[in-house]
């Protein structure tokens, strides 16, 4: 069985039910915990649908690689994308509670990442958008 | 495609919706407008069965809070009712779950509005 998933994806919303489909089949064939898998399937949406819905219209037609590994102590995601640097990592964390209160509908995505995952970095390169998300297990 | 289905009835005072599918980035303006269209007409006191919900994204929760917020400002509330145990472990996880009315049946919800 493979240990690494890749999957590119249009920059579209109405593919992203198979991005989320074929990351949960993938994670559950190689045993990986229920709550784990909610985890990254939550956390690789937002990176995506962040991707689609922030990124300039010209890099419409390019698209969204996603890499997915289970390692022996983690999961360990990459989404890629070709575009003008955009570093959600940097986006000032927001307070739950004064969110909530505030009636904002937007703008959560960068919380459910940093809230679910262990460990979230951001690079750029070449025109490349580069985020690693990891997720410790234990197995 | 993301499935999304929406169905509403009325109780006394209480308007009942039961939200079926996924609420995504796709399906989160249907949402949005459905909710709207109640609030505009009217509704205050709005129960959301979410029982039959199997994936929420942050658009789907924005979705919520914002109409919370502006049945807020009306003297009103959403409650949210029969959560299954994947969306109850995603509210919990994100700390959701202490901010919204969330109760554990619609005539619960309901009868304590």
């Amino acid at each position: 069985m493979p240990d690494t998933l890749s999957i590119t994806l249009p920059r579209i919303t109405s593919r992203l039910d198979y991005l989320r489909e074929t990351i949960v089949n993938f994670l559950r064939s190689h045993s990986i915990e229920e709550s784990i898998i909610s985890r990254i399937e939550l956390s690789v949406y937002e990176a995506v649908v962040n991707i689609i819905e922030h990124s300039s219209p010209e890099y419409q037609n390019r698209d969204i690689d996603v890499q997915c590994a289970v390692r022996e102590d983690e999961i360990l995601v990459i989404v890629r994308n070709y575009g003008d640097k955009f570093d959600m990592t940097s986006v000032v964390m927001p307070d739950l509670e004064l969110h909530y209160k505030s009636g904002k509908m937007r703008g959560l995505g960068i919380y459910f990442i940093r809230t679910l995952m262990d460990n979230v970095e951001y690079s750029y390169d070449d025109m490349i958008n580069t985020l690693r998300m990891s997720k410790i297990i234990r197995r | 495609m993301s499935v999304f289905q929406y169905s509403s009835s009325k109780h006394g005072s209480v308007t009942l919706i039961s939200i079926g599918g996924s609420l995504d980035a796709e399906t989160a303006p249907k949402f949005y407008t459905k909710l709207k269209g109640e609030i505009d007409k009217g509704v205050k006191k709005i129960v959301c069965n979410l029982e039959h919900v199997d994936y929420i994204a942050s658009a789907g929760l924005g979705v919520l809070i914002s109409a919370n917020d502006m049945l807020g400002k009306t003297g009103g509330e959403i409650r949210l009712s029969a959560m299954n145990d994947k969306i109850r472990k995603i509210f919990k996880l994100l700390g959701f779950i202490n901010l919204f009315k969330i109760f554990e049946d619609d005539q619960k919800a309901i009868d304590t509005f």
